[in-house]
């Protein structure tokens, strides 16, 4: 507990120094932001996608969990809630590992990675934060519309623990962005590393949580997915969300959250650093 | 009208032409494979997953609902290794201007299409699914004869006309829409998790729907009825050559009105 406010006081003076900062990276986010408005038209389609695959789980466990049936916890209630929202993130997720790791290699490939190299400011946080604008843009025109029409035509629980939800929520998307961001230094190494990035949204998907509450896989596998920071990502969130887990432990899970943000952004930092230091750019 | 013959010669010297110059990058292959087959795998997770917990889902039991699964991934994969091209029309084909192309050479034009690509990847899922298949058949214990591998041959075949006529369908739609980026075949690909389990499990309009308006349940849940012996939905299995003649006929008629109304991008 007290750990945790030393450390958010140390999160919030840092912050506010370098506020000034801060706000040219929110240029970056509001960049794609708007970028990713100029495609209005795919709305209703996409919405449409994302009701199909919530409605396709929801369905399938109302047969699996039909007469009352629990499975480690989750009975049908919390089931009804949890496929919805994890069926927004799992596309969500993909865009945003998209928005990272595929850039990455698209930048590099075109060499507007050696543009932004000489532009002032860390590659890292550039990355970080273009993909931030596409969380924003997801959060307003996806993932609300959806739930708020589910809310209405099935039904929602409310969260518990409101705010230690939503920031479990962007620390777990920090945590996301610091395993893409690794995963997109690859292409220093490889030619092509598009089935790197296919494998590792498959893992992810399995790992995060989006595809099945994480506690139904067998013991062994639950045992080591607590060695790797994939369930920070979407699961412990939901274990939030659904009140499967009271307020310290919630709290535990943001400091975990915080240590896993910090040891991968760091990681991401001395192996970006490492790796420009192979570049060939093509053309000129 | 030229002969059959003549046809598959043209398939098979598309096909050797088309894998030669994929095969020059073989790690782009490779990552094709992998890909598909990450995007696959979930499923079978799940499934696997589920079972160490419950006994059946909706009174389908593991093998059957494995059995189910790989029936539908058989098909899916068939038809992505054959007709997932169809899905290009508009970006590749009116978008970019391929049409004009293929609207020259002498043959005809939904052929040329259909045999100018190969999912690669597809393989993969193809494996995936008939190993599912297998494995689920000798666990449930099914009974084998020459009758029902030739049923299984004509339905498989029936799936995979269905998916491919469905899609012809929504993409010839192209022709009348004005920004023709595909768009209309995409969430078809979403769509299809539905024909993944037992119906059943749907409510009733659902169903309907599944079956009769968008006949996905023909391309793996009613053909594997016959073969898990379940007699309830016999009509169906039977009705499942015919509904893929239908969306055939149907996809090749809009096709036509559609070619009719092209105008070339072109400048």
């Amino acid at each position: 507990m007290r750990v945790s406010i030393l450390i958010s006081l140390f999160v919030m003076e840092n912050l506010r120094k370098s506020w000034r900062h801060l706000r040219i990276y929110i240029r970056f986010s509001k960049i794609r932001f708007v970028d990713k408005l100029s495609y209005r038209a795919h709305f209703f389609l996409v919405l449409t996608e994302y009701l199909l695959i919530v409605i396709v789980s929801y369905f399938l466990w109302k047969a699996i969990l039909t007469d009352g049936r629990v499975i480690r916890g989750y009975s049908l209630k919390d089931m009804v809630t949890y496929v919805a929202i994890a069926g927004v993130f799992r596309f969500f997720i993909n865009e945003f590992s998209g928005a990272i790791s595929r850039e990455m290699g698209g930048q590099y490939r075109t060499g507007e990675l050696i543009m932004n190299l000489l532009k002032p400011v860390s590659y890292q946080l550039y990355i970080y934060f273009h993909a931030f604008g596409g969380i924003l843009f997801h959060s307003v025109f996806r993932i609300v519309p959806v739930l708020t029409l589910w809310a209405l035509l099935v039904g929602l629980t409310a969260p518990d623990h409101l705010a230690i939800f939503l920031t479990s929520l962007v620390l777990g998307a920090l945590v996301h962005a610091g395993i893409a961001f690794l995963v997109g230094l690859t292409i220093f190494y490889v030619e092509d590393n598009s089935g790197i990035l296919h494998a590792t949204s498959a893992i992810i998907e399995l790992l995060s949580g989006t595809l099945i509450p994480l506690v139904m896989y067998p013991a062994w596998l639950v045992s080591t997915m607590n060695y790797l920071p994939f369930r920070f990502i979407f699961y412990q969130p939901m274990e939030i969300y659904l009140g499967h887990l009271g307020k310290e432990a919630g709290i535990a899970v943001l400091c975990a959250q915080t240590v896993w943000v910090f040891a991968l952004s760091t990681a991401g930092y001395f192996l970006f650093k490492n790796s420009i230091q192979k570049i060939t750019i093509q053309g000129g | 009208m030229r002969s059959l013959f003549f046809y598959s010669k043209i398939y098979f010297r598309y096909l050797s032409q088309y894998l030669k110059s994929r095969l020059e990058y073989r790690a782009d292959v490779l990552i094709q494979i992998v890909s598909a087959l990450s995007a696959q795998i979930g499923t079978l997770i799940f499934v696997l997953t589920i079972f160490n917990h419950i006994p059946d889902i909706n009174g389908w039991s593991y093998g059957e609902i494995l059995f189910i699964y790989g029936f539908s991934q058989t098909s899916m994969a068939l038809f992505s290794m054959f007709f997932s091209n169809l899905i290009n029309l508009g970006r590749l084909y009116i978008l970019d201007g391929n049409l004009d192309r293929v609207l020259l050479r002498p043959l005809p034009p939904l052929l040329q299409i259909i045999i100018e690509r190969l999912d690669i990847g597809s393989f993969s899922t193809l494996a995936l699914g008939f190993g599912a298949l297998s494995y689920a058949a000798v666990k449930l214990n099914l009974s084998f004869s020459y009758h029902l591998l030739f049923f299984f041959v004509v339905l498989i075949f029936s799936a995979v006309l269905i998916l491919g006529g469905v899609v012809l369908i929504l993409v010839s739609l192209t022709f009348w829409v004005k920004d023709p980026t595909g768009a209309i075949a995409w969430p078809l690909m979403t769509i299809r998790d539905f024909a993944k389990y037992p119906i059943t499990i749907y409510s009733a309009p659902l169903q309907v729907f599944l079956s009769w308006i968008l006949p996905l349940a023909f391309t793996s849940f009613y053909p594997a009825t016959l073969f898990l012996e379940r007699t309830d939905y016999i009509f169906h299995v039977r009705m499942t050559p015919l509904i893929a003649l239908l969306t055939w006929g149907i996809g090749l008629f809009i096709w036509k009105r559609g070619l009719q109304r092209y105008e070339s991008a072109g400048s």
